[in-house]
C-alpha cells in the first residue's frame, strides 16, 4: 500500500523532508512506517518516545494500523501560543 | 460567530477586538501572547512559527466548538501568527464575548490552555548565535 508521511519542526530537520510517499506492506502501523523511513534514510529521530502521531489530520496512537492513501503526520510536542 | 486564522501578517488586535461581541454582550475578553526576550538565559532575537496548517485549523475549530458548548459565549476569535514574529509583536490573539464576564474568563482560559496542548504549531527560538525548536510542554 502507498501512504504519505509528513514531518514537522524538529522531526522534519531530523528526517530531511517535509513530505514523502512510502510503499509499505499492509498491516504496517504508524510507528512501523516511521521506523521504516529511519532505516531507509539511515537516520534516527531524537526523543522518539515523545513524538506525536496523526493520521488524516486526527491524533492517533502509534500502533494505529495504516490503510491505503493515509496521510501520516509525525511531529514533536506542540509549542504554539 | 467563530473566527479562526493562521496568518503571516501582524495581528491587528484593535480591529479584531472591535469586531468581537454583539450588543447583547456585556464583556469582550482577550488574551494576547507575545514572545519572551529571555529564554533560559539566552536572548531571543525572534521566534519562527510553523504549523500543520490544515490540522491546526481543525483543532482550533474543535476547541472553539467545545468552548461554545461549555460556556454561553457569543463570539470566539483565534488568530495565530506564522513565520517570523519579533518580541514586541503578538504571536496569538484569543478573544471571546459573553453576556457576563465570568463565563468569558473561563472560556478564554480553556481555549488558550487547550491550544497550547493540542494545536500542531511549533516555535523555533532564533538567537544571535543559532536557533532551537522549543517543545516546552513535554
Amino acid at each position: 500500500m502507498r501512504i504519505t508521511i509528513k514531518a514537522f519542526a524538529s522531526v522534519k530537520d531530523s528526517l530531511g523532508f517535509s513530505e514523502r510517499r512510502l510503499d509499505l506492506s499492509s498491516g504496517t502501523t504508524a510507528e512501523g512506517a516511521v521506523r521504516a523511513v529511519e532505516r531507509e534514510l539511515g537516520v534516527g529521530i531524537p526523543d522518539f518516545d515523545s513524538l506525536l502521531f496523526a493520521v488524516n489530520e486526527e491524533y492517533c496512537r502509534r500502533d494505529r494500523v495504516l490503510r491505503e492513501n493515509d496521510v501520516l503526520a509525525l511531529f514533536p510536542p506542540v509549542s504554539g501560543g | 460567530m467563530k473566527t479562526l486564522r493562521l496568518q503571516n501578517e501582524p495581528i491587528d488586535y484593535t480591529s479584531a477586538l472591535a469586531a468581537t461581541g454583539t450588543v447583547e454582550d456585556g464583556a469582550v475578553l482577550a488574551f494576547i501572547g507575545t514572545p519572551r526576550r529571555d529564554s533560559g538565559g539566552r536572548t531571543v532575537e525572534h521566534i519562527f512559527y510553523e504549523a500543520y496548517e490544515s490540522m491546526a485549523l481543525k483543532e482550533m475549530d474543535r476547541i472553539a466548538d467545545e468552548a461554545m458548548a461549555a460556556w454561553p459565549i457569543t463570539d470566539c476569535l483565534i488568530v495565530h501568527r506564522m513565520g517570523r514574529v519579533d518580541p514586541d509583536k503578538a504571536s496569538i490573539l484569543v478573544a471571546v464575548s459573553s453576556r457576563h464576564r465570568e463565563e468569558g474568563f473561563a472560556a478564554l482560559r480553556f481555549i488558550i490552555d487547550t491550544i497550547k496542548k493540542t494545536v500542531p504549531i511549533w516555535k523555533k527560538e532564533v538567537y544571535a548565535d543559532g536557533s532551537e525548536w522549543v517543545s516546552d510542554r513535554v
